[in-house]
């Protein structure tokens, strides 16, 4: 629809005339009435410039409409923008006919479905059952299988209710280890899985891989995964502070659960798992070993339908498990018996932030630079005022001795008045006059020094 | 009913792929049309007679027949809040039972059967009805697919606004003053509206929509009016149908101020996407000049609605029956929350 003035195109007789005695057959209405008004103050005004209006008036409203910058629109406009978009949307595009519903393949990532509703038809229309070729298969999975299909160039068929019956088993492993507290670990490192890898592994509240899994990160965890990120969380997934420094000398936390999309390319992983005791639940086409996972699930690992289908069953069962964790944490029902092995967090680990402690340091460092300065072109007159107590090293934010070496950095000697004098000079070789002298110099290098052996007290 | 002849050359073991069922289907002619029964409102008598008969079914190779069957209808009539009354008593004071009938059950089922035969297997075959409309607005080769959807879509909106208890138009004063603020008195909108429809000379639709402003005043909030607008056969009330990328009309337009419009618009585009680039202007919703509408409110002009109650020459009292049953509640939801007095916004 374009917007015609009718003044433009007809002139002012276009325009709604007051009822005169001629047109008075054409009323029919109840009521009298004296005329028929347009309000020209009205903010509705639809004709630019009211009837009075000129023509450049408007045509000019009629020209390109170009978007207006956000700057100098009303702040509210686009708030009132999309909330008439969306009425609009909302109201009109229902109307016509009514859709039976339909696959929406978005509808996998976006709203992926329940436990609830695994069924056969839904297994089938994700090609769920489509095996690969008969001359492929892995014998030990002969189980699974419903038929053959095809004359030249058969497959094999996957039989669809030991597909459900096994999705249903792994979704209550998954919510169980949800239930408890435990990490699963979501792995799909074909391409375009990765979608669904992360949406399982937020549901679930776990953590996801879609790349290669690098090998040794759980039996070499500690050089590998040693500075990934860690932290300490109580019962209702709160971070807790303090634990910083004990967490630096862990290894990353290994998972309680490892659900693997496609089993053939991460055998290594699988075999980790397996040798730290950690259980699998492995989408098994017909040629995987069905012996490499703890829970299998047999199903076509090459459809990428099939697989979202799979992973979103299994993202939903976490969340219900998640979600019963989080009720029960709140009504106060959680474990008490933590094995993690880390100690209550003393005051100072506690109440110091680490970021206070290092802006702390860098100004302490920076005042020293300052002083040293200062100290240099004044001589001898070295004001001690600007001098910050960690300087000396007497009262550190930590008192372990040497436990993390690169933290805290060694005492500076010189005293409280914090005047250093550094002697460049190094002590190539000294010269020794007695040999009296350098008998007794060696014996008393090797007192304070202690032997080769093992260092005693850890 | 007459029962066709088995023919000889039909003697084939065509029935290995069938259910029992359907071999007992027969074609059977009612009157003006054909109709093939289905075997399973016949299956409760027992017609060994009939089991070697011809079947209309079975002429159809066996594996078509099978697709045919299990293609599945994307589109089906929409629910009415008031179909099952409205189908058993009519619209009380406007339309009766028959008169529904035809104008809703039997023609929003042949626009829904269309619907589905003209998108059975195609991209678009789950789109909805609106959006189809839109697409194929100005595609030539489409026109029948357009006419059909838009058709539905003004269809179910005629009928969305009736009720079997409606409400009075009192009884929603936010939307009466704004109706009033825009056409001076809710007799001038009567009138207006209804002497519209009764002169326009064919089928059509009359709707009442709300007009967005194109350009808000200067630091101040995009207005907007009621207008009526008039579309003719299966026209659709919305501007993102339109083509015509021209923001002037010509007929008021000379050879220099044509020109200053060519030469106000931007030549060069902007960005790899977003509205100011090479794709977004080809891809502009709005044509210029086009502006953002609800329509709340329509009525159906088309013969077959009011023949069959009102006559040949009701249309002028059809119109005047339908304004006094028109809901408006439900055009209230209908209508836009800024049409219905000022939006207030929490500050925090």
């Amino acid at each position: 629809m374009i917007l015609r003035s009718l003044l433009l195109r007809h002139g002012r007789a276009a325009l709604p005339k007051p009822p005169s005695p001629l047109r008075s057959w054409r009323r029919y209405l109840a009521s009298q009435v004296e005329q028929i008004h347009t309000n020209p103050q009205s903010s509705q005004n639809y004709i630019p410039g009211g009837t009075s209006g000129t023509e450049t008036q408007a045509v000019s409203s009629l020209t390109t409409p170009n978007p207006t910058s956000p700057s100098s629109s009303h702040p509210d406009q686009i708030k009132l923008d999309w909330d008439f978009f969306h009425h609009q949307k909302a109201t009109t595009r229902p109307l016509g006919t009514s859709l039976t519903p339909h696959y929406k393949p978005h509808e996998l990532l976006s709203n992926p479905p329940r436990p609830e509703d695994i069924t056969l038809e839904l297994l089938l229309a994700s090609q769920a059952h489509i095996g690969h070729s008969t001359s492929l298969w892995h014998p030990a999975n002969a189980k699974y299988i419903f038929g053959v299909r095809g004359r030249e160039d058969p497959i094999h068929i996957i039989s669809l209710d030991a597909t459900a019956a096994h999705l249903r088993r792994a979704c209550k492993v998954v919510r169980g280890v949800a239930e408890r507290g435990g990490l699963v670990l979501f792995v799909g490192s074909r391409e375009g899985q990765a979608g669904c890898v992360v949406k399982a592994a937020k549901l679930a509240g776990g953590c996801h891989l879609f790349t290669k899994w690098i090998p040794g990160s759980i039996t070499n965890g500690q050089q590998i995964l040693g500075k990934c990120a860690k932290r300490v969380v109580n019962h209702l997934d709160e971070s807790v502070p303090g634990f910083e420094k004990q967490l630096l000398r862990r290894a990353a936390v290994k998972p309680d659960l490892v659900v693997c999309l496609n089993m053939l390319e991460n055998y290594v992983l699988l075999h980790e798992c397996a040798l730290n005791n950690i259980p699998t639940v492995g989408v098994l086409d017909t040629d995987c070993n069905p012996t490499w996972v703890t829970y299998p699930v047999p199903a076509n690992d090459d459809s990428l339908r099939c697989v979202q289908v799979i992973a979103g069953v299994l993202g939903r069962a976490g969340e219900e498990g998640q979600a019963e964790r989080m009720r029960n944490a709140r009504r106060g029902d959680y474990p008490a018996r933590q094995d993690h092995g880390l100690e209550a967090p003393s005051e100072e680990d506690v109440d110091a932030e680490p970021l206070e402690k290092e802006r702390a340091l860098l100004l302490a460092a920076e005042a020293f630079e300052d002083d040293e300065a200062v100290g240099v072109k004044e001589g001898e007159e070295g004001e001690a005022d600007h001098v910050d107590s960690s300087l000396t090293g007497a009262e550190g934010p930590e008192d372990d001795g040497g436990s993390v070496p690169y933290e805290r950095d060694a005492a500076i000697e010189g005293g409280a008045d914090g005047r250093v004098e550094f002697s460049p000079t190094v002590e190539q070789g000294s010269k020794v006059s007695d040999e009296e002298e350098w008998d007794t110099k060696a014996e008393q290098e090797s007192e304070r020094k202690p032997g080769p052996g093992r260092r005693e007290g850890s | 009913m007459r029962l066709l002849p088995l023919q000889p050359s039909d003697l084939t073991n065509r029935y290995d792929h069938e259910t029992p069922g359907e071999a007992v289907g027969c074609l059977l002619t009612i009157g003006m049309g054909v109709s093939v029964m289905r075997a399973s409102r016949l299956s409760h008598i027992i017609w060994p007679e009939l089991i070697h008969l011809q079947t209309r079914a079975s002429l159809i190779p066996s594996n078509r027949r099978q697709q045919q069957q299990q293609r599945r209808a994307n589109h089906t009539i929409p629910p009415l809040e008031f179909d099952t009354t409205f189908a058993a008593a009519g619209v009380p004071g406007f339309i009766g039972k028959h008169g529904f009938r035809i104008a809703w059950t039997d023609y929003q089922g042949l626009l829904v059967e269309k619907l589905n035969e003209l998108t059975a297997g195609e991209p678009y075959e789950n789109y909805l009805t609106k959006d189809i409309a839109l697409q194929f607005a100005r595609d030539p080769m489409s026109a029948s697919l357009f006419n059909y959807a838009s058709m539905a879509h003004n269809n179910h909106h005629f009928f969305s606004t009736l009720s079997t208890h409606p409400t009075p138009l009192d009884k929603e004063p936010t939307l009466r003053q704004s109706l009033i603020n825009t056409f001076g008195s809710i007799e001038t909108l009567q009138t207006t509206m209804l002497d519209t429809a009764s002169a326009m000379f064919g089928p059509g639709f009359v709707w009442l929509i709300w007009a967005r402003d194109l350009d808000p005043p200067a630091g101040g909030i995009r207005r907007g009016a009621w207008r009526i607008l008039t579309t003719y056969l299966a026209g659709t009330p919305y501007v993102e149908a339109g083509y015509r990328q021209q923001g002037i009309d010509t007929n008021v337009q000379n050879a220099t101020s044509y020109q200053a419009y060519k030469n106000s618009q931007p030549v060069n585009t902007l960005g790899a996407f977003g509205s100011y680039s090479k794709f977004g202007r080809e891809q502009a919703k709005l044509p210029p000049g086009g502006t953002n509408v609800q329509p709340v409110l329509c009525v159906n002009t088309w013969e077959h609605v009011w023949l069959r109650d009102y006559g040949i020459m009701g249309k002028r009292k059809y119109l005047t029956e339908w304004w006094n049953v028109i809901d408006w509640g439900a055009v209230e939801q209908l209508a836009p929350k800024e049409s219905k007095g000022t939006v207030d916004f929490m500050r925090f």
